[in-house]
């Protein structure tokens, strides 16, 4: 666990990556959200042995990375999460669907080998484009654009709330941790004799700076409304990009242009 | 105006497990005065603050600011009076971005965004952060927390300032830059603290609590030469009254 | 376990959403109807809280190994049903953004797994009714494993079918099932043990902190069974809805799913559920053009020729090319800029 727990540090650094402001991170939140969503609906809905055809979807995340400055390195450790466990359920695929499809250059390849792969490729999109949607946006932009969407603006506080003080309990929970691996080395985990009162403990000061909090909020007028932050409004250029991603996903998702093309370059050498 | 006036009439209260934190306490802090508030760890210095702004209510007595008493129907306006700073800024940023921190009370008040905006700029511009506008308040070092919970509290425009521990966790350069600010300001203000050496600069005048009555309501070079009473409340002599050590052993 | 974008189809995705945003505003109107707002900061810093625990290991006893706290169970006690539901929910959705734990799509379905059957049945059907009584340290155990067991039992069964409804994994339902209950059983006794231990504590130091959620819990907005039902049954109909609606044009949806496990059972004819999807199979024989698993098991589509490998490859060289040209153009434009 803390591995993850490393990884997830990493991955703060995305919402860093959001204060960038290359044209893509200029893009209405708004639009960004549907564009994920459009695009993560059309990487699920194509058939399971289908890789090919999923080619061109690449595309998607390689123009934004490279548009959008990002880095590739953060978004190795969400796939790091995100991967074994696709992965583990999806090895069955090819141990239990052994038709042969195709034979390339001598070896069968069976069509639980295609599935799993196609599901591989399937995962590592989402999580890239699930990830470029914050490291483009951002969290904060992700809210009030929620709060656009109508989303309650209970659940936005909470989001928000849970956000900030993820780092605060984050520090304060590896300093308890540390002070008990200090002094009970070559242990693999908190001994069970002292799982209630370390957890407790921390859970008490996570109460008591909840009732600190709620007297902030409550000394600067806090009478149970949101503000979110400011969107700019909609412009042309991100009815074009909606557009344009939109009409690009159909094209590709209809046509299977991979395929076309390796018929005609076949086609042209032969 | 009256208003600036900050009267604690024979105010008392006690925890819920029935110890007492305040009892008797009688003070009257006039317009633009500095006051330090001393005593030991649980001698009532927070208690005192969190009763002025309404965290808190008395048991017994009254908390009035000139003419306004503190009750629960007029806390919106105490607290826009009073500006409460915490003792550790964590808990006063909840906010994503320093922005929308210092913008949280101007906004709960119902200003307008332009408002809400000049508030922020001139707060941030006022504790010298402007630079931090945008950036995430837990990612900034304890100073420039520090700097950022004083202006969420100076964009309400309040006449007084209450301040628990605000010298806590500086280093000794982010200590004197807070210090030198809040010389700065007129506004009334109460500290509580445990650096005698900042109310020695700060206050004209200090109160020491003990057990949550007052053992000493005077002026601040008085008391800090009185190395008795100072010893009995559990303080020291500010470390600038005290002979330097090297020289000494020398 | 989060479920992953990659095993669902957006029908499943999109039923299990709906189901979770109307978990939620039933929530949200709970929480508005008792005007308290010292439960949001709690909400948010308890959220938040469950994160930080996440990464700290209890060893456990007797067994050389290592486990870590969910926290599901813990967010419902202190916070009861309602709020403990949206605090989960603020979590995973994070966690989806932050971490594509989950991801997007999948959001509905693991804020349902992890969140619904922990707040709104576990919760209330097994923890509170246990702790009725009144509380001891022995009830406080029992009512926090057993709760913890259900919650998680419930949750992995719900992951099963949502995946064998999206049809991508060729894992036979019964096996899929039986490993993903087993394990979760583990899961939920560790699970519940650490719960108990911090319920524990939290009740001999604090006492108003427990039973005070639990008082709360009591007057004015308990969750009534019927309600609970309500939720269950027009969470059921959507889905069953959609899904069905979807399946008739979409082999990758719940027929192919069905197919799949009756496959298997040719191979293992014991189980009363085999011989339920026996019965199911024999209706859908009446179904013309029940070839598509051979159509399916020989893709044209797919293309595992020769042309459609070497389309893939130009593509993917395509896309390289893009990623290569914008990054120099942007390094010049940068360059030109300074």
């Amino acid at each position: 666990m803390a591995n993850i727990t490393q990884a997830y540090y990493k991955m703060f650094i995305l919402d860093e990556l959001a204060d960038k402001k290359t044209a893509i991170h200029r893009i209405n939140p708004i639009v960004k959200i549907m564009v994920t969503v459009i695009y993560l609906l059309m990487v699920v809905s194509y058939d399971k042995y289908d890789i090919i055809g999923l080619m061109p979807l690449f595309f998607y995340p390689v123009i934004i990375m490279s548009v959008g400055d990002i880095p590739f390195k953060p978004m190795l450790a969400g796939l790091a999460i995100a991967a074994p466990l696709v992965a583990g359920v999806g090895m069955f695929n090819p141990l239990l669907d052994r038709n042969i499809v195709s034979t390339m250059f001598g070896i069968g390849i069976s069509a639980g080998m295609l599935s799993l792969l196609a599901l591989l490729v399937k995962c590592s999109l989402t999580v890239l484009a699930a990830l470029l949607l914050l490291a483009t946006t951002g969290m904060n932009k992700i809210a009030a654009a929620l709060q656009r969407l109508h989303i309650p603006q209970i659940f936005i506080m909470q989001l928000l709330l849970t956000y900030r003080y993820i780092s605060v309990l984050m520090g304060e929970a590896s300093r308890v941790y540390y002070a008990y691996n200090l002094r009970a080395p070559n242990q693999k985990g908190i001994s069970s004799k002292i799982w209630g009162s370390l957890i407790g403990l921390l859970l008490l000061r996570t109460y008591d700076r909840a009732s600190r909090l709620y007297q902030a909020m409550k000394l600067r007028g806090f009478e149970n409304q949101f503000f979110g932050g400011c969107l700019d409004k909609l412009q042309k250029k991100d009815i074009m990009y909606l557009l344009g991603w939109t009409g690009f996903f159909i094209i590709v998702r209809f046509i299977n242009i991979p395929m076309l093309l390796g018929v005609f370059v076949t086609g042209v050498i032969k | 105006m009256s208003h600036h006036l900050v009267d604690f009439i024979d105010v008392s209260y006690s925890y819920l497990d029935g110890n007492k934190a305040i009892e008797n306490l009688n003070a009257r802090i006039h317009h633009g005065e500095a006051v330090g508030i001393v005593g030991a760890n649980g001698a009532g210095k927070s208690t005192m603050l969190k009763l002025l702004v309404g965290i808190l209510m008395p048991e017994q007595g009254e908390i009035r600011l000139g003419d306004l008493p503190v009750t629960k129907k007029t806390l919106s306006i105490v607290r826009q009076t009073v500006g409460f700073t915490f003792q550790d800024p964590e808990d006063q940023l909840f906010n994503i971005t320093v922005y929308d921190d210092v913008a949280f009370g101007p906004r709960n008040y119902g200003l307008d965004e332009k408002e809400v905006e000049k508030r922020v700029v001139s707060a941030l511009q006022t504790v010298g952060i402007e630079h931090l506008m945008h950036r995430a308040p837990y990612k900034l070092s304890g100073g420039e927390k520090r700097a950022v919970s004083i202006a969420t509290v100076l964009s309400m425009e309040p006449n007084v300032l209450a301040m628990d521990e605000p010298t806590a966790a500086l280093d000794p350069k982010s200590r004197r830059r807070l210090i030198e600010l809040l010389q700065g300001f007129k506004h009334t203000k109460l500290i509580a603290t445990h650096d005698l050496d900042l109310v020695m600069e700060l206050c004209s005048r200090t109160i020491v609590l003990k057990d949550g009555r007052i053992e000493y309501d005077g002026p601040t070079a008085e008391i800090m030469k009185n190395t008795l009473l100072l010893e009995q409340c559990g303080l020291e002599q500010p470390l600038m009254l005290q002979g330097c050590p090297i020289c000494r052993q020398k | 376990m989060h479920m992953a974008d990659a095993l669902i189809t957006p029908i499943v995705g999109g039923a299990m959403f709906i189901a979770s945003a109307k978990v939620g505003s039933h929530s949200i109107n709970q929480i508005k109807s008792q005007l308290d707002d010292s439960k949001i900061p709690l909400m948010g810093v308890m959220g938040a809280f469950v994160f930080a625990t996440q990464m700290i290991n209890f060893s456990i006893p007797g067994t050389g190994s290592s486990g870590h706290l969910g926290g599901g169970m813990l967010l419902a006690a202190i916070l009861g049903s309602n709020a403990g539901f949206l605090a989960m929910a603020a979590i995973l959705t994070i966690q989806a953004l932050f971490f594509a734990d989950g991801g997007l799509l999948a959001l509905g379905c693991n804020i349902f797994n992890l969140g619904f059957y922990t707040c709104f049945i576990a919760y209330p059907f097994i923890y509170k009714r246990i702790l009725k009584k009144g509380y001891s340290t022995s009830r406080i155990i029992g009512a926090s494993i057993l709760a913890s067991i259900v919650g998680l039992q419930l949750g992995a069964f719900s992951v099963v079918v949502q995946t064998m409804l999206s049809g991508k994994i060729e894992l036979p339902f019964t096996t899929f099932l039986l490993l993903m209950q087993f394990i979760h059983l583990a899961i939920g006794i560790v699970e519940g043990l650490v719960t108990a231990a911090v319920i524990n504590f939290l009740w001999k130091a604090r006492p108003e902190l427990i039973e005070g959620s639990d008082a709360a819990g009591n007057t004015g907005y308990s969750v009534s069974f019927k309600r609970i039902l309500t939720l269950l049954i027009i969470a059921t109909l959507v889905i069953g809805g959609i899904v069905s609606l979807a399946a008739s044009g979409n082999p990758d949806g719940l027929e192919w799913a069905l197919f799949n496990s009756l496959g298997q059972e040719e191979r293992m004819q014991d189980g009363g559920l085999d011989q339920m999807l026996a019965v199911l199979q024999n209706k859908l024989a009446i179904l013309p053009d029940y070839s598509f698993k051979s159509e399916l098991a020989a893709p044209e589509q797919a293309g595992t020729s020769i042309s459609g490998v070497i389309g893939a490859v130009i593509t993917l060289l395509f896309v390289a090319g893009a990623g290569v040209f914008i990054k120099a153009f942007n390094g010049k434009a940068k360059k030109d800029k300074a």
